[in-house]
């Protein structure tokens, strides 16, 4: 099958990409494993290359003697047409044998617009894409997990059991469970209703949900002695928990192409328009001690030049200075560069800051998120515009000519002002650089502002909020626009389009099913790519189905609404998310966990921040 | 300071590997086996390797040749080797570290073997009278984009054909290579044919006395 492959891959762009074989890849004989489990990332092998959560698993899993984990990534177009053409399965990078034989097939859930690729690769796999035409142990059992996987009602038809929350622990038990049913000879559908019973595990297929007239859910019923609250998992201590000691160095040139070292999980901000900081709640940090260990193995094992802190939020890492300080003294010699992501730089020391190299080399970038000060309240982003120009000063006194300025579109509450407001800021960076009188001569400053269209998530206090229409949209990047006066300042947005899509999906119910369905085989895919996105297509599909996408987007849910996702708990109660809603409006803004502990319900879980001494 | 001329094979699915994704990967690879090798000064420092003649994607090479720079010439050739060889992956098997005995440009010719899957033997010899003729012109891409005409005879050192196999000598090197897949789309194209499924295997290199590279 491959070899027939073979002949063609001299045809499309990078082959390296689909043929595996890569430093500290894993192959075992499968003779030897009970348990082989093909881990599919909904998106090309640049992106999920580039993925923690995947290399975490993957490692986790192959650790295991009986089982084999092995990678699958979505073929660009033009391989994906090669293979249709000659019926070349979608197969494994390591063994290169068709994923549809395999025990599990697992996605990862990153971004709602992956849904469309999911189903394809199971098309391309030759796996039936709905779970009620698996229902057999022909077929695998078909799993995902990841941030999405909070509401996977869009995908319920399809995937057999979710992993909510961290899959370290969970993914393993499942596992567990499946070579313990297989070995008694129980049916898949027996397997499924004992794996409802793990923490964790979600089967979407024992609930039902009815609906009222208005189109939103009455309930959601589980079957007879199955759990009608799925708890979400989280690891307690990242200390002990797996970390991999190497990853799979790819050949071609991937995204980040570096080691990645995880220093904490969860965030203690609570910006209300980020399902990120309260999905993995609580903080939970991993020691200097084992974070600096774990790097030093990986760049060891792996000959990366760069390593990079991975966490929500860098500054807010209690050990920061103490783990800088360890790493340097093995990265120096070995010309390993540091990179810190979203780093506040302003009380940083400046010793510390300038022995970090990437701190240097990269542009300036800050996330003031709302253009004035009574918007970034609404949505508690704690950052200043004080703090903003003050680490600007100090920046350009050090001779950065460039500041990238990240804005969102379309926030709750937001007004024109609010739009000339990323305008004015932009400006006073502007005016800010050519008030400085040793600034090299001749050489501009260069702001840019990135616009991302907010779109409302569940699990935040801004998921009953509606998500501006398409229309409107187009009206405020108009706005902004002629709101920018300099030369000096650019400014860049999204697709408004791929947007909505995205909104639709993430507040979607189970009915979007048929409509996924509907435009799989009007031939969708690579909904985050700008080259691939056929919105005519996605509307046909809508259309086709009888279903109103603003249904789901620009409307305005009301508190006592149940939500589709409201049946899964991730610790953070309903609530609370009314409460921080409301505040949100009567622009109060809420400390966060480490000045005050405002009650989000994820000191349930027993670990963490919320645990701290103070 | 002193460089170390690195001997080793390309075979199998990482000929999908592209020469700037090798160059990328062994510099990977010389840093962790911590060779003392020397560091290019400036804002971004990184080891010097430098290969013979890069090799075409999709090309399998018996005879791959790579120099490292070293920093500390104490450190031998066989502890370099010692070093590399358990980090070598499957398709990249090492031969050797040696002292460079000629100078990195001086690689003049190089040998390739040219498998075809299964091929009528009328396109073989149909081959072969292609490559008997005095001259053969064809359009040559620039690195501007544009097309010139090149006679692709005057890159033929010699060459054989024995079954589905052609055995062919061309010029290599910076100034006057000649890739042999341009003999193979000539071919096609001149008789409006697609071109079979075949492997490429280079199989030696050569210095302008045809002398074996070393």
């Amino acid at each position: 099958m491959f070899k027939e492959f073979e002949k063609h891959l001299l045809n499309v762009q990078k082959p390296g990409r689909y043929v595996g074989g890569e430093l500290n890849s894993v192959v075992k004989d499968k003779n030897d494993v009970d348990v082989r489990f093909a881990f599919c990332f909904p998106d090309t092998y640049e992106i999920g290359m580039s993925h923690l959560g995947m290399k975490i698993l993957y490692s986790q899993f192959n650790a295991r003697n009986d089982i084999w984990c092995e990678r699958v990534f979505a073929p660009w177009i033009d391989a994906e047409k090669v293979m249709v053409e000659n019926n070349i399965p979608l197969y494994a990078l390591e063994s290169h044998d068709p994923i549809k034989d395999f025990d599990f097939v697992g996605f990862t859930l990153q971004y709602e617009l992956s849904y469309s690729n999911v189903l394809n690769m199971l098309k391309l796999a030759g796996i039936p894409l709905k779970t009620s035409d698996r229902k057999n142990w022909d077929t695998p059992v078909v799993v995902a997990g990841g941030p999405c996987a909070c509401n996977p009602e869009p995908l319920a038809d399809f995937i057999d059991i979710f992993f909510l929350g961290e899959g370290e622990e969970v993914d393993l038990e499942v596992i567990d469970l499946y070579k313990e049913s297989r070995k008694n000879g129980i049916s898949k559908a027996e397997f499924l209703k004992l794996a409802a019973q793990i923490e964790g595990v979600y089967v979407p297929s024992l609930y039902t949900v009815s609906y009222n007239e208005d189109g939103t859910v009455a309930s959601v019923n589980a079957e007879d002695g199955v759990p009608s609250v799925i708890k979400k998992r989280i690891i307690k201590d990242l200390n002990t928990s797996f970390y991999p000691e190497k990853f799979v160095v790819p050949y071609v040139e991937i995204v980040h192409d570096r080691a990645v070292q995880e220093i904490f999980r969860g965030c203690i901000r609570g910006c209300r328009f980020c399902q990120a900081g309260y999905i993995y709640r609580p903080v939970r940090e991993k020691s200097a001690d084992v974070a600096n260990k774990q790097a030093n193995s990986l760049c060891e094992t792996c000959g990366y030049e760069e390593v990079s802190l991975n966490s929500l939020s860098t500054s807010d890492y209690r050990e920061i200075e103490d783990l800088l300080e360890q790493m340097l003294k093995w990265s120096e010699q070995s010309n390993i560069s540091i990179a810190l992501p979203s780093l506040r730089i302003d009380n940083f020391p400046k010793e510390l800051l300038e022995k970090v190299q990437s701190v240097r080399k990269s542009s300036l970038t800050f996330a003031p998120e709302a253009g004035t000060q009574r918007l970034r309240d609404v949505i508690n982003k704690n950052i200043t515009e004080d703090e903003i120009i003050s680490t600007c000063k100090m920046a350009f006194e050090s001779g950065y000519t460039a500041v990238k300025l990240y804005f969102m579109l379309g926030l709750p509450t937001e007004t024109n002002e609010d739009l000339e407001g990323m305008a004015k800021l932009a400006q006073k960076v502007v005016d800010l650089y050519y008030s400085n009188p040793a600034r090299k001569k001749g050489k501009p400053v260069n702001v840019s502002i990135s616009v991302a269209t907010f779109v409302p998530k569940p699990f935040t206090p801004f998921e009953f909020e509606p998500q501006v229409t398409l229309d409107e949209i187009v009206k405020k990047q108009e706005h902004l626009l002629s709101s920018v006066t300099s030369k000096k300042i650019s400014v860049s947005y999204h697709q408004s389009n791929i947007s909505f899509l995205e909104g639709v999906f993430a507040r979607g119910d189970r009915r979007l099913g048929a409509v996924l369905e509907k435009a799989l085989e009007k031939g969708v895919k690579f909904d985050g790519w700008d080259e691939c996105f056929k919105f005519d297509e996605w509307l046909n599909a809508f259309e086709e189905c009888g279903i109103d996408a603003t249904f789901y987007s620009s409307r305005k849910r009301e508190y006592d609404e149940i939500m589709p996702w409201d049946h899964l708990d991730y610790g953070v109660t309903k609530k609370f998310l009314i409460s921080e809603n409301k505040l949100a409006h009567s622009e109060v803004t809420t400390k966060n966990c480490r000045e005050q502990c405002a009650g989000c319900g994820a000191t349930c879980f027993g670990e963490g921040v919320c645990y701290e001494k103070r | 300071m002193r460089s170390v001329r690195v001997f080793f094979e390309k075979k199998g699915d990482i000929k999908y590997i592209s020469h700037l994704d090798l160059n990328r990967f062994m510099l990977k690879i010389i840093r962790m086996s911590k060779i003392p090798v020397w560091y290019s000064e400036g804002f971004n420092p990184h080891p010097y390797i430098t290969f013979a003649l890069p090799l075409s994607l999709g090309f399998e090479s018996d005879y791959e040749i790579m120099d490292i720079r070293l920093d500390d010439d104490s450190f031998k050739n066989e502890e370099v080797y010692n070093s590399l060889k358990p980090l070598f992956p499957e398709g990249l098997k090492l031969f050797s570290c040696e002292d460079p005995v000629m100078k990195a440009g001086q690689v003049a010719y190089a040998d390739y073997k040219i498998e075809f899957d299964s091929v009528p033997d009328c396109y073989m010899s149909g081959l072969e009278q292609l490559l008997n003729n005095d001259a053969i012109i064809a359009k040559k891409k620039t690195k501007k984009g544009t097309y010139k005409d090149i006679d692709l005879k005057e890159f033929v050192k010699s060459f054989s054909v024995n079954d589905n196999t052609l055995l062919i000598t061309l010029s290599a090197g910076g100034s006057n290579n000649l890739n042999p897949k341009l003999i193979l789309d000539t071919f096609s194209q001149r008789n409006e044919i697609e071109t079979p499924y075949y492997k490429v295997t280079r199989t030696m290199l050569y210095n302008e006395n045809m002398e074996k590279f070393k």
